[in-house]
């Protein structure tokens, strides 16, 4: 084994912003680094996950007080749909803890001593966790709250919230036009804020006719543009006629190489069987590739809690989904159930030798009770069966070992 | 050329690579390690040219390897050149001149030249015709000065396992010396192994005694901060 000197290096550690969602800001390693780029697809059509993403991404840059730029189509009433701040700081604390214990209702299960001291089984990172990597704090948003119209209306006053909408004309495409204004908007800013350029439906009807090798050349100076302009990042959502894996030969691929973040957030609205396997969750997500602005590993191989590669050698990488609670969405690992299509894990006691009756804990199976009685104990034959026939009964007789009596 | 490989000198090498295994470790193991081999008698230079506008990350990679980047562009030992840029259409034509007017100043130097890469210009929108006529010009000149051209190329695995092998990927596969494979392990993401390396001989090649790593003997490579380290399938090497 070789020991390596420890050197002292002058890291050149990109500042990172928060995505506005815990879990998501692990998975990203910390947060998104400054002068990056990610680019979210979902391919589903009943839902829209990644605009959700979106959204809670400009509320943490209005709530962090940084500047944003929304571009696209219809931008004021779109921002006047995102999440806010509980009212009430000190009750959310409470709704969460509520929310994170629903499914455990029973409190006196007996756990064997050795496990006592362990912690309750948790698929994703909580909200005290945060590494302090970040320019800003996460702030732990509400999707029950609307974000208050005096927000909007200060932060456009103060010019920290700018709306870029999209004109394309027949010789000039949209996207390039887009991309001039960008710079300007990008050049002409205080550079000490860090501004979060949000761009949601990339590739909607309103951006014109778009060839896919428009998209990708979009986003692929998008990405040169933040180089350029390091105190900016942008995260872009792409339409749902563009999310889709079949729009192009190897298009997530693609995307991947053109951003410095790909994923996609496939929910299960267009798939039941998938629903039905995965109760607990709405979706999986899928990383294709994850920023690393000045480094060869990206950050979040070594920090991420829920991707779980950072930890120990050989240890392969957990599987992720999503799930959108009342109030929050979350993004999780995600772990089969127990065999047998039980919902629950059995923790009642083992029942007496002699009569034999096991207690199936899941409500869905109606009583059919089986009971069995064992060789050895006399059992009475049944005289006369009584013509109501509510449980059904497999019957040992001790004499006829070879008849069962139904 | 490119440790654990002995590549001689003067070659057109291609590297492949997907987007689960970024051959990015390879091209700036083999930048620096042309630099530092710079000796009293021997000047090396090397020349980038890039479509990804990642000079930051070449600075910060290269300040881990202790070269320091800055100095190497004040001195000319190092050039770095952007293909693309957001205003126009990209011109191919500007950055091939910048080759060989580069290439001509050299003198006797040693020159390795890098194209980062091709595929990026192919997907959004410059026609496959003129990026085969680049880098034919660029191979021819590149033999001329007697360099070393190193081309990287984006492959593509959409829903099997085997790349779908495109135009340009067959022009680039006709005209190279050496071509090197960095492909993600066939099992799937693993916290320890990065991915694997195979390197096999260019259709046109003459066998001279370079150790060629066919697919099924792979070396395997994880990356560290400071680069990639190399370990023989099945072995841990003092690596794991």
């Amino acid at each position: 084994m070789s020991f390596k000197r420890k050197t002292t290096r002058q890291t050149t550690t990109t500042p990172l912003v928060s995505t506005g969602i815990h879990s998501l800001d692990d998975i990203l390693g910390g947060g998104i680094p400054l002068s990056c780029s990610l680019v979210l697809t979902a391919p589903d059509p009943h839902s829209e996950y990644d605009q959700l993403v979106l959204k809670y991404f400009l509320a943490q840059g209005l709530a962090s007080n940084q500047r944003i730029c929304v571009v696209g189509s219809d931008t004021e009433n779109w921002t006047a749909q995102c999440m806010w701040l509980p009212p009430n700081s000190a009750r959310q604390i409470a709704d969460t803890v509520d929310e994170d214990t629903e499914t455990q209702s029973d409190e006196k299960i007996k756990i064997a001593w050795r496990y006592e001291q362990m912690k309750p089984f948790q698929t994703t990172v909580g909200t005290s966790s945060s590494t302090g990597a970040t320019a800003d704090p996460c702030c732990t948003f509400d999707l029950t709250t609307r974000i208050p119209p005096s927000v909007i209306a200060d932060a456009v006053k103060a010019q920290d919230l700018l709306f870029l909408s999209i004109d394309g004309s027949k010789d000039n495409l949209s996207t390039t036009s887009v991309l001039k204004r960008l710079e300007e908007v990008l050049a002409n800013g205080k550079t000490q804020t860090p501004l979060r350029v949000c761009i949601p439906d990339l590739g909607s009807p309103s951006w014109g006719d778009l060839k896919a090798h428009n998209l990708l050349h979009f986003l692929h100076c998008l990405r040169a543009l933040l180089r350029r302009y390091p105190h900016a990042c942008a995260c872009v959502s792409l339409a749902t006629e563009w999310s889709a894996d079949h729009v192009a030969t190897g298009w997530y691929q693609k995307l991947g190489w053109m951003s410095d973040g790909a994923i996609t957030l496939d929910a299960f609205s267009g798939n039941p069987a998938l629903a039905a396997a995965f109760p607990g969750l709405h979706g999986l997500l899928r990383i294709h590739t994850l920023p690393a602005p000045t480094t060869l590993v990206p950050a979040s191989d070594r920090f991420s809690t829920l991707r779980g590669t950072g930890t120990g050698a050989g240890s392969g990488e957990n599987n992720l989904g999503f799930k959108c609670t009342r109030k929050r969405l979350v993004f999780e690992t995600v772990h089969l159930d127990v065999e047998g299509g039980v919902g629950e894990r059995r923790t009642t006691a083992p029942p007496s030798a002699v009569d034999v009756q096991p207690s199936i804990a899941s409500k869905k199976i109606v009583a059919a009770v089986v009971e069995v009685e064992l060789e050895g104990t006399p059992s009475p034959e049944p005289v006369a069966a009584p013509v109501k026939k509510s449980r059904k009964r497999v019957g040992f007789q001790s004499d006829r070992p070879e008849v069962y009596d139904f | 050329m490119l440790s654990p490989f002995d590549l001689p000198a003067g070659i057109l090498l291609l590297v492949t690579d997907q987007l689960s295994s970024p051959a990015d470790f390879v091209l700036y193991r083999a930048v620096f390690d042309h630099l530092k081999a710079a000796k009293s008698d021997k000047v090396t230079k090397a020349i980038v040219l890039s479509v990804s506008p990642d000079r930051a990350r070449w600075a910060a990679v290269a300040a881990k390897s202790n070269i320091q980047l800055d100095q190497k562009l004040t001195t000319g030992a190092f050039t770095f050149v952007d293909v693309i840029s957001p205003k126009s259409e990209p011109d191919l034509r500007p950055a091939f001149d910048t080759v060989v007017s580069e290439l001509g100043k050299s003198g006797g130097a040693d020159v390795l030249v890098v194209v980062d890469d091709l595929a990026t210009l192919e997907w959004t929108g410059t026609p496959v015709l003129d990026l085969t006529c680049f880098c034919r010009a660029l191979a021819a000149a590149c033999r001329k000065a007697n360099a070393t051209l190193l081309i990287r190329q984006h492959v593509l695995t959409p829903s099997t396992t085997e790349p779908i092998l495109e135009d340009l990927f067959r022009t680039l596969h006709h005209m190279c010396t050496y071509h090197m494979e960095v492909l993600p392990l066939s099992s799937g993401r693993s916290g320890a192994v990065s991915g694997q390396v195979a390197l096999h001989i260019g259709p046109g090649t003459v066998r001279a005694g370079v150790k060629l790593y066919p697919r099924s003997s792979a070396i395997h490579y994880k990356l560290a901060d400071t680069g990639a380290l190399f370990f023989e399938r099945g072995t841990a090497s003092g690596v794991l």
